[in-house]
């Protein structure tokens, strides 16, 4: 059954013993009202016709003896006088006087009270009255009388029945009503889960676009809030997803076309030397040519190996001096720089960082071999303390990197100039290598970069000693 | 499944809903049943004094008055207490309104009870008795109309007359029976006490009414009536008493309300 049916069913079940109940306690106090009223005014009625015959009988005493003729007489004058029904009689004995209807039974009396009670009496076939009978006894004038009155109360359950009729026809109509109100009600509550599962079902189908308007602040606009932040989360993972499978067949992709292209040319020139006649100067220049895409294989595999490592590896950092290590990497690349022609510079404060040597060395000498393949002329290693963070920064003057490939960088194999980049022996591993050697030291690299006027490499080292915050 | 979701999600909550509306419509109609048959099947007593057909206020005047009544001629010692009419002028003011209403009646016929009934100088007293947990006031006066000027009575908390004693010039007997009837129709407009009368003497003359009073000479003459009040709980009598004196001719009206003790008269 479904959640808008449970609560259409459980609010018109509410709704029905509600109504249903009200019907009842309406009537039910209005009945017992009424009899109570009848039964009040009827006893004292009751009173009222003792006193009356009482009185009679003492005014007929001024006059002479009370004989049981006078009784009947005072008795029949007192009915006819009040309009009641009444039955005097000495006690234990027939009554003396009676206008009382066939059939109507003398309550329980007693000297001290009144007795009274409710019977129904048939009137002609299938009619029925009811009637209030009362009942007591009293001494006058030497006689011990007994009292009876009587009412007629079919009114009082003529007009309950009545009432009660009217009552459960405005208890169709508010039930029938209610219920299309609730009807209308339900639909509008569920609505908005309504709305949540199609949503929900269309995510399920690979729709992660489907979201859903947050309208209200109730438990409902809670739900649908979640609903979306999670839609979104799992979108993010998808799309995370996504992307590293993409980077991963890209890679593979790049990793066997990079693989090709000097493995093309190895054999191509390996099969001139096996299969032509070829001068000592040509035998040079195509063994030359092996030997370089060899090494270009080579250096290809270890930077893949290290790839490899510094995914699986935990590192132990150690604290070390900066400027000293920056020193060391500007020796080792400063060859390099002069066989390029670029002028390379360096100046460095001194700083406290945990670092692992080789690998920290590694970054600065992959960031420093970019800067130099940048086309600029000039290029600087510089480091120094700002606040809690140690600042390393290699600035080049060459042609910047695009905006749009930012991003992209630090994926392995990617090159931004794919020709340029082989034709300087490059396979697009450098800045991934540095990426993760970066991330190994709590930090990332920060790209100022602007097209044609050069780039600057930021990389920043919580120096020891001081709070870790992120950079 | 097709036809299994038509039961679930269409015609079992219709035959729910209808379930619901059914059992709404006979579970009131069967309570109510059920109590009718109770009512019908009730038998009760209810002791004589719960029954009030004169109401609460009725009751509540009468109760006043029979402590008035107890505190007056009960058998048990009773005290006197000298009050002034600014601690009891509710009681006076009703008292005197009463008498208005008495006096004002008899003018009809003919007898002048207002300088009788209502004295300037009044000298007021609480009665109270261990008989009673109620009180009565007694209104004593000498008004200065020799001979006559002798007025004394004792009333309710709420200044209805228990017992009053007036000394008047003579009126004749059906006079008399005029100031009774007044009497009694006073204390039907002014309390809603209603009285039927048993008794109503003829005029006649007093067996033993010789007075030691030196102002009293020769036999006088007596009437008296009594009435009991509806319910029969109290009991009002008026004697009448006439003399002649060496001066003139003068009355005594003695009014007296009791407890009804018994019917049987």
């Amino acid at each position: 059954m479904r959640f808008f049916t449970k609560l259409f069913l459980c609010t018109v079940f509410v709704l029905t013993a509600a109504l249903a109940a009200a019907e009842y306690f309406t009537v039910s106090a209005s009945l017992d009202n009424a009899v109570e009223h009848q039964v009040e005014s009827g006893l004292q009625q009751h009173q009222l016709v003792k006193y009356a015959i009482q009185s009679g009988i003492l005014n007929a005493s001024r006059t002479g003896s009370v004989d049981e003729s006078a009784l009947t007489d005072i008795a029949g004058q007192t009915a006819d006088a009040m309009s009641v029904d009444l039955s005097l009689a000495r006690n234990g004995e027939g009554a003396l006087y009676s206008n009382l209807a066939d059939g109507l039974p003398a309550a329980a009396g007693t000297d001290g009270g009144i007795g009274y009670q409710i019977t129904e009496r048939a009137v002609g076939s299938g009619v029925r009255s009811d009637w209030l009978v009362m009942t007591s006894t009293f001494q006058q004038s030497g006689y011990t009388l007994e009292l009876t009155t009587a009412r007629n109360v079919s009114a009082v359950f003529t007009e309950a029945e009545q009432l009660r009729q009217r009552c459960q026809w405005i208890f169709l109509g508010a039930t029938l009503a209610g219920a299309l109100l609730i009807l209308l009600f339900s639909w509008l509550l569920t609505r908005p889960i309504k709305r949540l599962e199609r949503s929900s079902r269309a995510f399920a189908g690979g729709d992660y676009s489907a979201r859903l308007p947050v309208r209200s602040r109730d438990e409902i606009g809670d739900l649908t809030r979640s609903y979306n932040q999670m839609a979104d989360t799992i979108e993010d993972k998808i799309n995370a997803l996504e992307l590293a499978v993409r980077q991963r067949e890209d890679f593979v992709a790049n990793f066997a076309h990079e693989l090709k292209t000097p493995m093309t040319s190895i054999i191509g020139y390996a099969d001139t030397l096996y299969q032509k006649q070829l001068t000592p100067a040509q035998v040079h220049e195509a063994a030359g040519y092996i030997v370089n895409e060899g090494m270009r294989l080579e250096s290809l595999s270890f930077k893949l190996m290290e790839l490899i490592t510094l995914d699986r590896q935990d590192f132990l950092l150690e604290e070390l001096e900066l400027s000293q290590l920056l020193k060391d990497a500007y020796e080792t690349a400063f060859p390099a720089a002069l066989k390029r022609g670029v002028k390379l510079t360096w100046s460095a404060g001194a700083g406290w960082a945990r670092v692992e040597y080789d690998l920290f060395k590694t970054l600065l000498l992959n960031l420093l071999d970019n800067a130099f393949k940048s086309g600029g002329d000039a290029v600087g290693l510089n480091g120094a303390a700002e606040g809690a963070y140690y600042a390393v920064r290699i600035t080049d003057n060459g042609r910047g990197i695009p905006a749009d490939q930012l991003q992209r960088i630090t994926e392995a194999f990617y090159m931004v100039d794919k020709s340029r980049s082989r034709r300087e022996h490059g396979a697009g591993l450098g800045l991934a290598l540095a990426a993760k050697i970066a991330a190994i030291h709590g930090t990332r690299l920060e790209y100022d970069t602007e097209e044609g006027r050069g780039t600057t490499v930021t990389l920043r080292l919580a120096l020891c000693g001081e709070e870790e915050d992120e950079p | 499944m097709k036809r299994r979701n038509i039961l679930t999600v269409v015609l079992l909550p219709i035959l729910l809903a209808a379930a619901v509306l059914v059992l709404g419509t006979l579970v009131p109609s069967w309570l109510l049943g059920r109590q009718e048959e109770k009512l019908r099947a009730q038998a009760s007593t209810v002791p004589v004094d719960a029954v009030r057909p004169y109401g609460d206020d009725y009751d509540e005047m009468k109760n006043e008055l029979v402590s008035g009544i107890r505190a007056i001629f009960g058998q048990e010692e009773y005290d006197y207490e000298d009050v002034s009419e600014k601690e009891v002028s509710d009681t006076v003011d009703a008292a005197s309104e009463f008498m208005q209403a008495w006096s004002g009646r008899t003018e009809q016929y003919g007898v002048w009870l207002e300088n009788d009934l209502l004295p300037g100088q009044v000298y007021l007293q609480k009665i109270t008795s261990s008989a009673s947990d109620g009180w009565a006031l007694t209104l004593d006066a000498e008004i200065d109309r020799e001979p006559y000027g002798i007025f004394a009575a004792a009333v309710s908390t709420s200044g209805i007359p228990i017992f009053m004693n007036i000394r008047m010039e003579n009126i004749d007997g059906d006079a008399v029976r005029d100031v009774w009837h007044c009497l009694l129709n006073t204390y039907q407009s002014q309390c809603g006490l209603s009285f039927n009368v048993i008794l109503e003497s003829e005029y006649g003359p007093a067996v033993d009414q010789a007075d030691s009073n030196a102002n009293v000479s020769g036999d006088g003459f007596v009437q008296s009536y009594a009435a009991v009040s509806s319910d029969l709980s109290l009991r009002l009598e008026l004697n009448w008493e006439s003399f002649e004196t060496k001066y003139d001719s003068e009355c005594w009206f003695y009014v007296t309300m009791t407890e009804n003790t018994e019917n049987n008269f």
